[in-house]
């Protein structure tokens, strides 16, 4: 099990590490990001945007918009040079590559998450220090469920010749519940209410995040096979 | 054509003879039978095919999820052909499902739509099997589409027990399920409801069956394709 489990650690090193040598996927997405906010900006008119309502949903769309690019950019890298056949010759178990490739894209997601959320704040003028911890909490809980479904249906598509599009469309269903959850709690946070009150929604991101993660372990082998 | 896919052609026109009538006494029942409504008035009669629409989905997308595990698990194109076969008629069910609705709706509640927990979640429902289907004409080129599609398929289908929980877990204006509390309902309703869901289970039924013999057909061309191709036969 500690062998997995360095295997695990060691493929997200590298991921990281490659990452970190180019930057390209990280800047891209927090770019994006940052761009959907600055154009809802524009669309609403610089109208002071209602923190309960309508920033949690602008902030979540920017998220699920800009995680695409993440998720493109972890797979790509093992497209080049046919690097995942290299990676399928490995001795360890399948599902530790999908773990570990989860676990990076919940690195790059959450980095660009949190790149956004001050600039949004100072842009559209909704005031977030209060509830950091919150935010932190339920971007989190988002993002685990977004990277793990989102990595099993981008090995899906990576076979497809038009994968950016497929990627989106088989994703964004799938995605839906969860970031209908996200939104609901980072209303309750941004609005200064404690996370307690959608307890109910908490226990929908847990069991969705439980869902994805364990089916994508289950599935992604499978996925693999030629 | 082997002898199986032969055989099936009598039974399926068959049961086209049976089906056809009883979607046709289902109207009876619907539009004429069962008396009016007395709050809602003849809208109401909708409901008659809108329940059995939205039960025969769920059935439908269980087997789809039944026969996606078996195909993963056991392998073998005849569980695709079923996965791929129920999708279509839960699809078209789904849709019909999300238009009879909104008819109802515009009258009872006054609007078309209404971001409800269960109209939400029968839209996701939709739009998740949409994307399966589009995943399949994506990829039909790739060997591996259908351990995809059953993926797929999987996740989809583990949408399905929300989806039918939603009205239980969530306030909504959606009306419960009534069919399991007996004697709210008018007898003369009652009669008409349970055979329009029977009318339905069947048309649903003998869809499936036809699609699954389509599919056996496409492999036996595709079987006769890579002979003709291998120079086996001429």
């Amino acid at each position: 099990m500690r062998g997995y489990w360095r295997a695990v650690a060691a493929l997200v090193e590298k991921d990281l590490r490659l990452e970190w040598r180019s930057r390209e996927a990280i800047t891209s997405m927090a770019f994006f990001s940052v761009l959907v906010v600055v154009i809802f900006g524009f669309a609403f008119q610089t109208r002071k945007i209602d923190p309960a309502t309508e920033a949690p949903g602008l902030l979540w769309v920017a998220f699920s918009f800009s995680g695409i690019l993440g998720l493109h950019r972890v797979l790509a890298i093992e497209r080049e040079n046919a690097a995942l056949q290299a990676l399928l010759l490995a001795p360890v178990d399948r599902s530790a590559i999908f773990l570990a490739k989860m676990i990076s894209v919940l690195g790059l997601v959450l980095l660009a998450e949190w790149i956004t959320i001050p600039i949004f704040s100072i842009l559209l003028r909704v005031p977030v220090l209060s509830c950091l911890p919150e935010l932190a909490l339920v971007t989190c809980a988002g993002s685990v469920g977004f990277a793990a479904v989102g990595v099993l249906l981008a090995t899906i598509s990576s076979g497809s010749r038009l994968r950016e599009v497929l990627l989106p469309l088989l994703l964004y269903p799938l995605w839906v519940p969860i970031l209908v959850g996200c939104v609901e709690l980072t209303g309750l946070a941004l609005s200064g209410r404690p996370l307690a009150e959608g307890s109910d929604w908490l226990v929908l991101l847990a069991a969705y995040d439980v869902v994805f993660v364990t089916a994508g372990t289950l599935l992604f082998d499978l996925m693999l096979e030629e | 054509m082997s002898a199986r896919t032969k055989t099936a052609f009598p039974f399926l026109r068959a049961l086209d003879l049976l089906v056809i009538p009883m979607i046709l006494v289902g109207l009876y029942f619907a539009y004429l039978y069962a008396p009016r409504e007395t709050t809602m008035g003849d809208v109401q009669r909708i409901f008659y095919f809108h329940v059995g629409f939205a039960l025969n989905c769920f059935l439908a997308f269980t087997v789809v999820f039944v026969s996606s595990i078996g195909f993963l698990w056991k392998g073998g194109r005849a569980w695709d052909d079923t996965a791929l076969a129920a999708v279509e008629v839960g699809f078209l069910y789904c849709t019909l499902v999300l238009l009879t609705g909104p008819v109802w709706a515009r009258s009872a509640w006054g609007v078309w739509w209404t971001w409800d927990a269960r109209l939400t979640s029968t839209l996701l429902l939709w739009l998740i099997f949409a994307s399966y289907l589009f995943l399949r004409t994506y990829m039909a080129e790739d060997p591996r589409m259908r351990r995809y599609a059953a993926a797929l398929g999987i996740l989809g289908a583990l949408n399905v027990p929300i989806v039918y929980y939603s009205v239980k877990w969530f306030n909504t204006q959606h009306p419960t399920t009534f069919i399991t509390q007996r004697g709210k309902l008018d007898p003369q309703m009652a009669v008409s409801l349970r055979f329009c869901m029977l009318a339905v289970l069947a048309l649903a039924v003998a869809l499936f069956l036809k699609r699954r013999a389509i599919g056996r057909l496409e492999e036996e061309r595709d079987r006769l394709m890579a002979a003709y191709e291998e120079g086996e036969i001429r």
